[in-house]
């Protein structure tokens, strides 16, 4: 699930040090964690910000993302946003609009369980009109017109996108716990600290 | 329009329709797209608001700023609204979880945001209320100019009545006559003139007369015209009913009962009746006058039975404004007029 604003305040933003480090998923890709350095200014030294860096590599190449864990409730959340400079030329860059995706996190010892949200799940709730949050409708392609095959995007501030994760978070259905290891849930384990 | 204007029930209806239709728009979280989803949200969150908003116009307007409790009413006023813009999100935070279990909704508004709401809406509706208290003024206001227009007219008529030398001269010739036949019963007709010229002088010039003493003037008048019909005139006069501590519009009946005679008694060839009929219940009361028709040769005479009956209607409508019956109904042979009006306490007409 996409939303153009992002699911975090400054106010519910937390910082564990024992997110940091090299971890691998049950796929074997590799996820790089660490702490996101705010840059300052041209002559000064970047300062620790906040949030994480992520780097993750598969066989396709990498992808770079900006994270934030912030807690609603005492569960920890992760928000992504991916880093525009990557992989994309100016040009490229012009055209794009990154989007925030929402994860639920657990850590455990050595071990880390991503479970993002339940796209499929939102997208029949707005599909039978039994969610209201503000969004909007695009195609995931330019040449598909068929409004069964959109993408939905959330377009609703980051008070009510958190107001809907304080009182839905819980739902069974919203983060999908799935221990056959599927797109929605990342079980990744420790191989160095960073 | 004028259901709308009279009934209150479709005022409100529209007035939330209009409010459903401007919410509605404001709420539609889909650019472009009116969702069902939106359509309830705005039914539940005017719902939430329903309370509060009625509670100003039915108890807090009328107790207080009516009453000119200014401070009071503020303060329960602003109790109200925070208490309303509260109720909102309590109503989106949990309850609607019950009323619609499936949906997923949360409050999406702050308490300030709500407070513009509550405000906008409360304050609409509180000067609707004064306007139309205001319209209500100005149609009370011309009510009583008619009502007192039509009391002055009352006494030009109760004076026409006084003064009707035809009535006067043709009760005093059956008299005459009476007195050259040494008439036992003289002295109880002069009683009768005697007693319906007081009642028309001096005591129909008020608003509401006694019921009671309407229908003794209203029968000593039958029976005064009793003398210049004759014997063979069938005349009845009967009353149902208790009359007494009941009030009604002085000479309502007298234009009724007078047309019987004028042109049922007086221009028959044949035989000849007049039946007057009183019912009195709880709360109405019925005349029921019926005569034969008279064959005038004076078409005038029809022209001015139409407009007696007119003036009654116009004076009911003043007085009893469309709370009253009054059914003019003829055969060949007769003539049928059937009134209905509501019956009061001791107090005036323009106090009920």
């Amino acid at each position: 699930m996409k939303s153009l604003h992002p699911f975090y305040t400054d106010n519910n933003l937390v910082y564990k040090a024992e997110l940091t480090g090299v971890w691998m998923d049950h796929d074997s890709n590799t996820w790089v964690i660490s702490r996101h350095m705010k840059k300052t200014g041209l002559f000064k030294d970047d300062t620790p910000d906040q949030a994480y860096t992520i780097i993750f590599t598969d066989q396709k190449g990498s992808s770079k993302f900006m994270a934030h864990l912030f807690t609603i409730e005492k569960q920890l959340y992760l928000d992504f946003y991916p880093d525009e400079d990557e992989g994309h030329t100016d040009l490229g860059n012009f055209h794009f609009i990154p989007a925030h995706t929402l994860a639920q996190v657990s850590l455990k010892g050595n071990s880390i369980e991503i479970r993002w949200y339940n796209e499929e799940w939102l997208v029949n709730l707005f599909n039978q009109n039994r969610i209201r949050i503000a969004h909007e409708r695009v195609p995931y392609d330019a040449d598909d017109h068929n409004p069964d095959n959109y993408q939905v995007i959330l377009t609703a501030p980051t008070t009510e996108l958190q107001k809907f994760i304080l009182k839905y978070g819980h739902d069974p259905e919203a983060f999908k716990q799935d221990k056959n290891h599927s797109d929605y849930t990342f079980v990744l384990s420790k191989k160095a600290s960073h | 329009m004028k259901i709308l204007v009279s009934n209150r029930l479709l005022q409100h209806l529209l007035f939330w329709v209009v409010a459903f239709y401007v919410l509605l728009h404001i709420f539609t979280t889909s650019a472009g797209e009116m969702l069902k989803i939106d359509a309830w949200y705005t039914a539940i969150f005017i719902l939430a608001l329903v309370p509060g908003i009625y509670l100003n116009l039915l108890i807090l307007i009328p107790r207080f700023l009516s009453k000119r409790r200014y401070l009071t009413y503020g303060i329960l006023l602003a109790i109200m609204m925070t208490a309303t813009a509260g109720f909102n999100i309590f109503m989106f935070s949990v309850l609607i979880d019950y009323i619609l279990p499936g949906y997923y909704f949360i409050s999406y508004y702050n308490f300030y945001d709500l407070m513009k709401f509550v405000v906008s809406l409360t304050g609409i509706t509180t000067l609707l209320k004064m306007s139309k208290g205001w319209f209500l003024l100005m149609d009370t206001q011309n009510r009583l100019a008619l009502i007192e227009k039509e009391h002055t007219e009352s006494k030009l008529l109760a004076l026409k009545s006084q003064l009707n030398p035809h009535f006067l001269f043709n009760s005093l010739s059956g008299i005459y006559s009476m007195v050259l036949k040494q008439s036992p019963d003289t002295p109880r007709v002069v009683l009768r003139l005697s007693d319906f010229l007081r009642y028309i002088l001096y005591e129909a010039n008020t608003e509401t007369v006694s019921l009671s003493g309407e229908m003794a003037a209203m029968h000593d008048y039958v029976e005064l015209q009793r003398l210049r019909a004759g014997p063979a005139a069938d005349i009845t006069f009967n009353v149902s009913g208790n009359p007494e501590g009941r009030f009604i519009a002085p000479l309502l009946l007298l234009p009724m009962i007078e047309n019987s005679f004028k042109h049922g008694i007086k221009g028959a060839v044949g035989p000849t009746y007049a039946y007057f009929q009183f019912v009195i219940e709880e709360n109405d009361f019925s005349a029921i006058v019926t005569n034969n028709k008279g064959v005038s040769d004076e078409p005038e005479n029809i022209k001015f039975q139409g407009i007696g009956l007119q003036n009654l209607r116009q004076r009911l409508e003043m007085l009893y404004p469309g709370n009253y019956t009054l059914v003019v109904s003829e055969t060949e042979t007769s003539f049928t007029v059937n009134l209905k009006v509501p019956l009061y306490g001791k107090i005036t007409m323009s106090g009920h």
